[in-house]
């Protein structure tokens, strides 16, 4: 049983932030390449 | 095509009037918070930020459901295997809604963050007094989230209604037509209701939910000495981050694992979403309320005779987590079985309304009512426990 430090919270929730943005991109890049004839 | 043109322009116009109007009414709501107290600059700039954020929320849904109706369609139409057809069409959809999900949630969650930063390195909080004070200037985040989502989602929600009840009142009343008719010029209407009210609305709803449930949490944390003692106030933020690292996985499971090739797939993949996100966040929760916080802590409210003093743990907690994420289960699994035609209660609905609109009221009164009790019966269960 421990407690949480500043540096893991910190570093974990911004890295879990950047990783789910970078995916929500990657999925509007997916959509956005489909070419529409 | 040149209907999707239509539905972003309109939509577009819609929003931009719309938030204009909405960022006078902001202004003059942020001038007063900072007037009623001396302290209350802070209040006033977490409301701004909120309210900023959750209409940058709504607006990215917006511009990407436009683009991604369209993709849908073209998917759908253009490829002659009706299975093939379904599964690129389902794929293109639910990643159009991943979009806004994780980049609405993200920014929320580091935006939220970045304010804790910054309130911490400049109030110097020491003591759970202190602390308590800050949450509550952090707690104008959630205010401004959920004053922007109130107007989206009313506004947004009353010009849906009223266009679609007129285009259908004219289109398939008066002129015979089929729902959504590419011949009803208030189709289009119709459709930047959906866009704006169901979307743009829904993306400031899910943001304002967000940022009030997390800035209540840290309200809370500010009563208790052991929370307050480090950055264990911040596990309601590091529970979110978990979240979204479950979110990434159990998307997989819906355009790789479990793809949708026949259109009875549709609901029970989207359900399955559901029960997979509640699965792989019960070992996170336990994971990070045994890890992650003390194991005994105190939550003190009020002063002299009034003083409330409660004792809980990591343990509490957890239990408490959990009831949470099941009860989201129970709640979503109930609204989908008397939602979904596959389902008996809207079969019997259907029925009814053979006999005449009379019946039809009556009874989609009846079940709208039903339909309430386990919702209730789970939220009031889990409080009173």
């Amino acid at each position: 049983m421990s407690d949480l430090s500043f540096g893991f919270a910190y570093t974990f929730i911004l890295a879990s932030c950047v990783v789910g943005f970078i995916f929500g991109m990657w999925n509007w890049w997916i959509v956005n390449n489909i070419i529409i004839l | 095509m040149y209907c999707y043109l239509f539905n972003f322009k309109g939509a577009n116009t819609f929003l931009k009037w719309e938030y204009t109007y909405l960022g006078i009414f902001l202004v003059i709501f942020a001038i007063i918070i900072f007037l009623t107290d001396k302290f209350m600059f802070y209040t006033a700039f977490a409301f701004l930020l909120g309210a900023i954020t959750s209409i940058v929320s709504g607006y990215i849904g917006m511009y990407v459901a436009t683009r991604a109706n369209v993709r849908v369609t073209f998917k759908a139409a253009s490829i002659s295997n009706e299975g093939q057809a379904l599964k690129e069409a389902f794929n293109v959809a639910f990643r159009g809604g991943c979009v806004m999900g994780f980049c609405l949630v993200s920014l929320a969650l580091a935006i939220l963050t970045f304010l804790i930063i910054g309130y911490i390195s400049i109030l110097n909080p020491t003591d759970p007094e202190q602390y308590r004070h800050m949450f509550e200037f952090i707690a104008g985040y959630g205010l401004g989230g959920s004053t922007v989502a109130l107007f989206c989602r009313v506004g947004g929600g009353i010009y849906t209604k009223a266009a679609d009840v007129g285009a259908d009142l004219v289109g398939k009343n008066e002129l015979g037509l089929e729902e959504d008719s590419p011949k009803n010029p208030a189709t289009i209407a119709d459709n930047v209701g959906d866009n704006v009210g169901d979307i743009a609305g829904m993306g400031s709803d899910l943001f304002g939910s967000f940022a009030e449930s997390t800035c209540a949490a840290l309200v809370v944390s500010g009563t208790s000495v052991g929370l307050t003692d480090g950055a264990n106030f911040l596990w309601p933020l590091v529970l979110s981050a978990s979240g979204i690292l479950v979110c990434i996985v159990t998307a997989f499971f819906a355009t790789h694992v479990m793809t949708v090739t026949e259109k009875e797939k549709i609901e029970n993949t989207l359900k399955w979403q559901l029960i997979i996100s509640t699965i792989l966040l019960t070992p996170t929760i336990v994971a990070l309320s045994l890890l992650g916080l003390p194991e005994t802590f105190t939550f003190v409210t009020g002063t002299g005779a009034d003083q409330i003093v409660f004792e809980s743990g990591s343990w509490g907690i957890m239990i408490c987590s959990l009831s949470g994420l099941y009860a989201g289960l129970i709640i979503g699994w109930f609204t989908d079985y008397f939602t979904s035609n596959a389902h008996a209660p809207t079969q019997s609905l259907a029925k009814a309304c053979k006999s005449g609109a009379a019946i039809n009221i009556i009874q989609g009164l009846a079940l709208g009512y039903l339909s309430c009790i386990v919702p209730i019966l789970a939220i009031a269960g889990i409080i009173t426990h």
